[in-house]
């Protein structure tokens, strides 16, 4: 597929933002007024105030690629998008696009409240660029996807709000572009609607076109994409096969957390009687019981609450849960059943992991306490570890993907034998 | 569809859209004529949004003019304001004046505030946002069309007969067409980077109908003729209502040099905005 034709490419891509609002608009003056002239802009270089968005992005994306664009919060990838989208002009460097862009950034774009559905079907459809012909042509199917198809002639101003992104999303998907741009839009509608969601984005993924995908859900970018981008402040931190960029990213969003982790982890726990008992913190060992936050997977891992009671305790339990990078719960564990059933006085409480079954990518240890009848402890963000990859320890376990492993055993049996 | 692929090439790079050259006007007319289905579009939505909440509906567009005529005319009568000659009844003559008069004002007005109506369609989808700005336009269109209507009864009622050459007036009222949308275009990216626009429009709009000769004629002599030889607007009302009423222009070279001025104008702000609408997204 990549020796087909070039479909986007962009070449030392650069935006620039102003900080200061007031400067912005003068720079902006000054800008316009030598455009008016003829003359170039001084866009190469930074004025005071001003800053690198985006700096120096380059790729190329052949015809039917998949590409994400992922990177932490506040890393441009948006502003790329919309520099690929036309929206923004690049300050330096260029963007090529071969083909009929589509852009699904945002939902129900130039809907108005007191048009019927069906109205406004025709004028989101023609601010995305489709003629009346190729919306009339599209129309049922749009209704049926949409599954508003009793209220299609109602104002959208009596929609419930997952009506009216169900719509929106109906009329951005039928687009039918050569190149698609997606911007993480798809907390759309109800839970079965979502999935519909996702299954038509892949269908449509799968048809062909080029696409490039801005995503904070890596296992989504990892199954989908050929390519990806990584961005980390404005500049490309790595580019090529999407499985060694996210694996990048992995490592990225390490770094990232544990600094911000360090800088006061038990602010983000809650006390409910810090009279009477408090965390001291969160550790998170290995095999050998050193503090590290990078473990392998199928090795020991141990994640210890250091705590003090200043009064007795009863039936003192440690919840944990672990959840993903995107924020689900992976698994959640107690010590009930082996609790402590008195405690007073510090304390550590390990909760000792034999085998870590989780693979690669970057874990939120959520950590609670209760006694008998309090919750005396809670936070979300008690801790971060991430698991290295491995393909070695990946092998000798049997786990070839997933986010994480089950051992099993396996038997192969001939018919004649039973 | 493979053909078409490789036809339809776009090239973002900054300084692409600067000057004057043939090329960019050829990317400025091309991206106008594909955006004529979208601003029919955007213009039937405002239509029907602004028709549907609406009780009175389009009589809006008349009782404005009626209550200014009405004022104006209980002025003249009482003798506070003397207009002097002009050759039909007075309420006629400043009906007539209005009308093309609220083509400018409406005009501005509607085009002033359509790019921050747009909102976020305009920071997350590419089209062009003239679109946004004729769209406005088309409602003050329909506007005056309610109003020649009312135009229409008073001279049934006054039993006067409008000159043949009326039906040269939407010919002749193009140059105002063209200053409105020109200024119009101008103020809706003033009106992203400061809300003040709204305020200054009405404010200067109202400035600027007493200072045109809209309801009275243009005066022979004086300072305020003089003003009047400088200001585009008295012409091209002006000369409107001789279409409506004799058919002979008064002042033929006057007209001639603001049509002239209203067209370069626009193009000017037409052109400006094109370099400046990438910049405003960054802002809404």
């Amino acid at each position: 597929m990549s020796s087909g034709e070039i479909a986007v490419q962009a070449r030392g891509v650069s935006k620039k933002f102003s900080r200061s609002l007031g400067r912005s608009i003068w720079y902006g003056i000054q800008d316009v007024s030598r455009n008016l002239i003829g003359l170039q802009t001084r866009s190469q270089t930074l004025r005071p105030d001003e800053f690198w968005a985006v700096e120096d992005v380059s790729f190329d994306l052949h015809r039917g690629e998949i590409m994400g664009l992922i990177g932490p919060n506040g890393s441009g990838k948006s502003t790329t998008l919309k520099m690929l989208n036309g929206i923004f002009m690049p300050d330096v460097g260029e963007i090529e696009i071969r083909g009929k862009v589509g852009a699904l950034i945002d939902v129900g774009v130039g809907f108005h409240p007191m048009l019927t559905g069906r109205e406004n079907i025709y004028v989101s459809g023609a601010v995305h660029g489709m003629t009346r012909r190729q919306i009339d042509g599209l129309l049922d199917e749009i209704i049926a996807f949409s599954e508003v198809e009793a209220f299609i002639d109602t104002p959208v101003k009596y929609y419930s709000s997952g009506m009216y992104v169900r719509l929106g999303f109906s009329v951005a998907i039928h687009l039918n572009p050569d190149v698609l741009l997606i911007d993480e839009v798809l907390s759309v509608g109800d839970m079965a609607f979502s999935r519909k969601c996702f299954q038509k984005i892949e269908a449509v993924l799968n048809s062909g076109i080029t696409v490039i995908f801005v995503s904070h859900a890596i296992r989504h970018v990892e199954r989908i994409c050929q390519k990806a981008v990584l961005l980390h402040k404005g500049k490309v931190e790595a580019y090529g096969e999407a499985s060694d960029v996210t694996k990048q990213y992995y490592a990225l969003a390490n770094n990232l957390s544990t600094l911000d982790t360090k800088s006061g982890d038990m602010n983000l726990g809650q006390h409910s009687a810090p009279e009477r008992f408090k965390v001291l913190g969160v550790e998170i060992l290995n095999e050998e019981r050193k503090i590290s936050d990078q473990h392998y997977m199928m090795s020991q891992m141990v994640i210890r609450v250091r705590f003090e009671a200043y009064e007795k305790m009863k039936d003192l339990n440690t919840f944990v849960r672990l959840y993903s990078i995107d924020g689900i719960n992976i698994v959640s564990i107690s010590s009930i059943g082996n609790g402590c059933s008195e405690w007073i006085g510090p304390g550590t409480c390990d909760c000792v992991i034999p085998e870590l079954l989780l693979r690669e990518g970057v874990y939120t240890v959520g950590i609670s306490l209760s006694d008998q009848t309090f919750s005396l402890f809670r936070a979300e963000r008690a801790a971060e570890f991430s698991v290295i990859p491995d393909e070695s320890v990946f092998h000798r376990a049997g786990s070839s993907g997933g986010m994480m492993h089950i051992p099993a055993s396996w038997q192969f049996h001939s018919e004649e034998q039973n | 569809m493979s053909a078409q692929f490789r036809d339809q090439v776009r090239r973002y790079r900054q300084d692409d859209l600067a000057g004057w050259g043939p090329k960019v006007w050829g990317e400025m007319s091309g991206e106008l004529w594909r955006s004529r289905e979208l601003m029919w579009r955007l213009f039937v939505r405002d239509f029907i949004a602004k028709y549907k909440q609406s009780i009175l509906g389009v009589s809006w567009a008349v009782i404005m003019p009626l209550m200014v005529v009405g004022v104006f005319v209980f002025l003249n009568r009482s003798g506070i304001l003397n207009v002097g000659e002009t050759g039909v009844p007075y309420p006629l003559y400043a009906l007539i004046g209005l009308t093309v008069w609220q083509v400018f004002s409406g005009g501005l007005t509607a085009c002033s505030g359509a790019i921050v109506a747009g909102g976020s369609m305009v920071s997350k989808v590419n089209f062009p946002k003239e679109a946004l700005v004729v769209a406005a336009f088309g409602q003050v269109i329909i506007e005056t069309l309610v109003r020649v209507v009312l135009l229409a009864i008073a001279f049934a009622m006054y039993q006067v007969s409008p000159s043949w050459t009326v039906v040269l007036v939407p010919f002749v009222l193009l140059p105002m067409l063209f200053l409105t949308l020109g200024l119009g275009l101008l103020f809706s990216l003033l009106n992203v980077l400061t809300r003040d626009v709204g305020n200054i429009l009405t404010l200067g709009t109202t400035f600027l109908m007493f200072m045109t000769p809209v309801v009275y004629p243009a005066p022979a002599e004086g300072l305020f003729a003089d003003i009047t030889v400088y200001n585009p607007l008295a012409p091209l009302v002006g000369a409107a209502r001789d279409m409506v009423l004799t058919g002979h222009l008064k002042q033929p070279v006057m007209y001639a040099w603001a049509s002239g001025l209203s067209g370069v104008f626009l193009l000017f702000s037409w052109r400006l905005f094109h370099m400046v609408e990438p910049r405003m997204a960054e802002r809404l």
